[in-house]
């Protein structure tokens, strides 16, 4: 299959988008956004997506400036969402929210479907690494609009643990014992094993070094307290010290630090970082498509992105808040969530569904239920 | 043939009212609701469970791939008996704590009982994750039990083995479960005929034959309210395993969902169908050693 390959296609997308930095960032205006353009529009926009997306208020922005009500359907899972737009298509769904490399596969199944992003003024505020992006075009057009992306940094508590790691191997470290936890994300804890056991690539490893990943997992167990569910478990575990490291998007630090836990540092292995980023997109045949590309434009002006990078305390794909972090002195801030360095899109390794995802998932399977 | 109506006490005016209910519009929701929630749904999973399909694309090619892929797998038949075995487990002890308090129950006042049984029920009006969380706050690092025994120098450092593990999810488990158990052994138990126990007194027997003779055959259909209410929902536990359990907390759930998520609907269907499959031949067999018809003399 054709997505099979998007692997290479990303690592050159990522490679091509290195040159680009926060230089670019820096010398950026603002665009002059004006949310929801449209007078208007026929609704209301039915969306399908993360639950950290949006703010109320700028829901209620939207609709006195259009007449166009958003609903929201949180969404738990990208294969899950997958299924749901195949079922509901067009006329249940307009827009859903789906990540990096996810996105090329629900173009290929044919529920999603290109808009022009360029032509938005909104495109101009996007980071110059987002727009060399090539994985998520069609020639000019789009298949989503990006929004957030952040590394998994592998956060360690700075009490417990006084040596600073060098390598991703200190996750094997007896000391540990107990001490991990992992989101159950059964093909990111294997790549995250892939990346420890150096594979080429960690989202499409060969068989020889999955067997490879599947002895370094069985070597971690001793040290994994659980793999919960969702983020948040994670924030709180680390928070109350049960467990010393995790792997959190930019912002865990804080996050663990203001649900009353211990100073956490971050560690971004030399050997390799998972990371993600995500956007949303047209649902083919979506029935409210106009308005559909007016929420698109409304919900990523600076006033409704700022608050978002502060309460979720993860970067966005656009740098009009980032300026403004910067004139209001919180530079800090925008630097300890990775803001300001958005060259790091570059050396994380995407995270995508595995070509061969079943055989992810019978490893995670055989040595956590074992 | 006797009508519902007159097999149950009620008066004259009501049975009237039940009597303008035709018995098979009586059935009617129900059936729909069985219908649309669970047999087509069942069926749906059945046809998935014998077809090919490649991710979303269903191929009309009939296989026997995804239950042999389960069936053969010592993996996924060990978590499936790891389950039963923890299913089994909280019924067994959400049955035995359940008993002398229901029994208590019974002694009671009627005033009395009405307001034990709301407290009984009182946990439902609680969010089922929040009672769940609940738990992590008494069993944790820094929970209740850790700090009491921290204070009182009972010990130096946390213990850890309260929480992430199968132990703590069926301790979690018998408390969610325990009320469904009481209220179905209470029924049962404020029904009994307590002139039998008098009389098997009467004639010598001893109270632990009292107990095995007498009592326990007539407790049988509120054993068997009980198996259904903790063993079923139990077997099918998702959320405690998951928030509660450790890192090696799978139950079969856990597995089906995670062969959902991966696209392997064939394979997840498979799985579904033998667990409904084995549930049900377990509560044929429970319902046939039961003998529950002549328990309700039907």
């Amino acid at each position: 299959m054709a997505w099979m390959n998007w692997p290479n296609t990303r690592r050159e997308f990522l490679k091509t988008s290195a040159l680009a930095g926060a230089a670019a960032a820096l010398g950026a205006k603002l665009p002059s956004v004006d949310p929801a353009r449209a007078a208007t529009l026929e609704g209301p926009v039915n969306v399908l997506s993360w639950g950290s997306r949006n703010f109320q208020m700028q829901i209620d922005d939207f609709l006195q400036a259009t007449g166009c009500h958003v609903n929201f359907t949180g969404a738990s899972g990208n294969s899950e969402n997958l299924a749901k737009i195949k079922l509901g298509g067009g006329d249940q769904y307009d827009i859903v929210g789906v990540d990096a490399l996810w996105v090329p596969k629900f173009y290929q199944e044919g529920v999603i479907e290109v808009f022009d992003f360029e032509k938005m003024p909104e495109y101009q505020d996007l980071f110059d690494e987002f727009k060399k992006m090539t994985v998520w075009k069609v020639g000019n057009q789009w298949m989503a609009q990006p929004w957030a992306w952040s590394p998994l940094v592998l956060w360690y508590n700075a009490e417990k643990i006084k040596t600073p790691p060098t390598s991703i191997n200190f996750l094997f470290d007896p000391e540990l014992k107990q001490r991990i936890a992992l989101t159950r994300q059964q093909e990111d804890v294997v790549a995250w094993m892939g990346i420890a056991v150096g594979a080429n690539n960690p989202y499409a490893m060969t068989d020889e070094e999955l067997a490879k990943a599947k002895e370094a997992l069985k070597r971690l167990m001793p040290n994994v307290l659980k793999f919960p569910p969702q983020e948040e478990e994670l924030v709180r575990l680390a928070a109350d010290g049960s467990i010393w490291v995790t792997a959190l998007s930019a912002g865990g630090a804080i996050r663990i630090k203001e649900a009353g836990g211990p100073t956490m540092k971050g560690f971004i292995p030399p050997e390799g970082v998972i990371g993600y980023f995500d956007g949303d997109c047209i649902v083919k045949g979506a029935k409210h498509r106009d308005a559909a590309l007016a929420w698109l434009a409304h919900r990523v002006h600076s006033k409704y992105v700022l608050p978002n990078v502060e309460k979720y305390k993860r970067p966005l794909a656009y740098k009009g808040p980032l300026e403004i972090l910067k004139k209001d002195g919180r530079g800090d801030f925008a630097h300890t969530i990775f803001y300001d360095q958005p060259e790091i899109l570059s050396k994380m390794v995407i995270i995508g569904p595995p070509p061969n995802v079943g055989a992810y998932l019978d490893i995670f399977n055989e040595v956590v239920g074992g | 043939m006797a009508t519902i109506a007159d097999r149950v006490n009620v008066a004259p005016e009501r049975r009237a009212g039940i009597r303008l209910v035709p018995p098979l519009l009586a059935f009617l929701p129900i059936t729909l609701i069985d219908f649309f929630f669970f047999v087509l749904p069942m069926l749906v999973m059945s046809i998935v469970s014998v077809l090919v399909i490649r991710e979303f694309h269903i191929t009309f090619q009939l296989t026997a791939e995804n239950y042999l892929f389960f069936l053969k797998n010592p993996l996924y038949l060990k978590v499936l008996g790891k389950s039963l075995l923890m299913a089994l487990a909280t019924t067994v002890i959400c049955i035995v704590l359940s008993f002398p308090f229901a029994l208590f129950l019974t002694r009671l006042p009627r005033s009395i009982q009405k307001t034990m049984l709301v407290l009984v029920i009182l946990p439902f009006w609680t969010s089922y994750l929040l009672r769940v969380y609940a738990w992590m706050t008494i069993l944790g690092e820094r929970g209740l039990i850790n700090r009491g025994l921290m204070n009182l120098g009972i010990v130096e450092s946390p213990i850890r083995l309260l929480l992430y593990n199968d132990y703590s999810v069926v301790l979690v488990a018998v408390y969610l479960y325990i009320p469904f158990s009481t209220l179905a052994l209470y029924t049962n138990l404020e029904r009994l005929d307590r002139s039998l126990i008098r009389a098997a007194m009467d004639l010598g027997a001893r109270p632990i034959q009292v107990f095995l003779h007498v009592v326990l055959p007539l407790m049988l259909p509120g054993i068997f309210a009980s198996f259904i209410f903790v063993f079923i929902p139990m077997l099918g536990e998702y959320v405690t395993p998951a928030i509660i359990g450790g890192a090696h907390g799978l139950m079969i759930v856990n597995v089906i969902v995670s062969q959902i998520q991966a696209l392997r609907f064939g394979i997840g269907s498979a799985m579904v169908v033998v667990l409904v499959a084995l549930i049900l031949a377990l509560v044929m067999v429970l319902r046939k050693s039961a003998r529950l018809e002549k328990i309700y003399g039907f």
